[in-house]
């Protein structure tokens, strides 16, 4: 349909983090600093498979979390994919989070490395990171209005 | 951190100014693809509005609540039920203010034309409404419209 509304991807997106910062450094937190997130993914077109298998994996370890935190997260955390295409064909996948659990992480590659042995670990992580195309938007959003209360 | 992100999606986005902008207007012609109706899940428009007109947008907004809380026709109730609007914390390109309408659900087949909206709602009102509106866009008006299909919920 949209061609002419595709949401064009920024050279200075953040980057989802590397297995070898994870390996050596823990990646800065990601905390929506307001009531609401969305985050905008721009994934490789052959690679959705890849990011959806992992998708699958942070479900996984969300649910089977024994930190009460990250059940919440689970709760109100939702993944979309845009039907149109983004620059260079991206496919464009959407985390809308509402509300954000305040003063939660949601760095993705932290919260599978709570979950999954380091094998599968370092398979997931370079799963995730190489099926990016341009990184990850963050935006941190206030509710102005419910129009439906 | 989120600032810089921010604005390199807003720069990001520049470049498809002359056609975003058209979303301001009112709705296509019928035979062209209705961009303001969501076939998917859910959607998400991201609007930039000078920052002095903050006032009148939220304005605009507050009566479109009142369109829709109003009308008889239930597919507005259901256009209600899921839509939420935001404001971003970090601005937009040249200063602009983010606002963000998230549908989640949408009403699958209604059109969310914010100016058909107001006008069904408010008549000759309604066009003067839309036009506070519009006057309150940026250049570029809207900087994504996504139509968006839900691949997981990851608490179920």
């Amino acid at each position: 349909m949209a061609a002419t509304f595709l949401l064009m991807a920024s050279a200075s997106a953040q980057q989802p983090a590397l297995p070898m910062q994870q390996a050596t450094a823990a990646p800065a937190p990601r905390v929506f600093g307001s009531n609401t997130g969305l985050v905008l993914n721009f994934i490789k077109p052959d690679k959705t498979a890849d990011f959806e298998a992992v998708v699958e994996k942070l479900k996984e370890a969300l649910e089977t979390s024994p930190n009460p935190q990250r059940q919440q997260q689970a709760a109100s955390w939702r993944v979309f994919k845009a039907q149109d295409s983004a620059a260079g064909g991206a496919a464009l996948y959407v985390y809308i989070v509402d509300p954000a659990v305040k003063g939660a992480d949601y760095t993705v590659t932290t919260i599978l490395a709570e979950a999954f042995s380091s094998e599968e670990l370092r398979a997931l992580y370079k799963q995730y990171t190489e099926a990016y195309a341009s990184g990850q938007n963050f935006v941190s959003l206030s509710l102005v209005s419910d129009l439906g209360k | 951190m989120f600032r810089r992100i921010v604005v390199g999606l807003a720069a990001g986005m520049l470049s498809a100014a002359t056609v975003f902008a058209q979303a301001a207007a009112p709705a296509p012609p019928a035979a062209a693809p209705n961009p303001f109706v969501f076939p998917g899940d859910g959607g998400v428009i991201l609007n930039f509005v000078k920052a002095d007109k903050a006032a009148d947008f939220e304005m605009v907004m507050g009566k479109l609540k009142e369109a829709l809380a109003k009308s008889e026709k239930p597919e507005r109730k259901q256009q209600a039920a899921g839509w939420k609007y935001f404001k971003a914390t970090e601005p937009g390109p040249g200063g602009a203010l983010i606002y963000v309408f998230i549908m989640d659900p949408v009403a699958k087949g209604s059109e969310y034309s914010v100016g058909n909206i107001l006008v069904e709602a408010f008549g000759a009102e309604g066009q003067t409404l839309y036009k506070t509106y519009s006057d309150s866009y940026a250049n570029p008006a809207i900087g994504a419209l996504l139509h968006l299909t839900k691949v997981a919920e990851l608490g179920k």
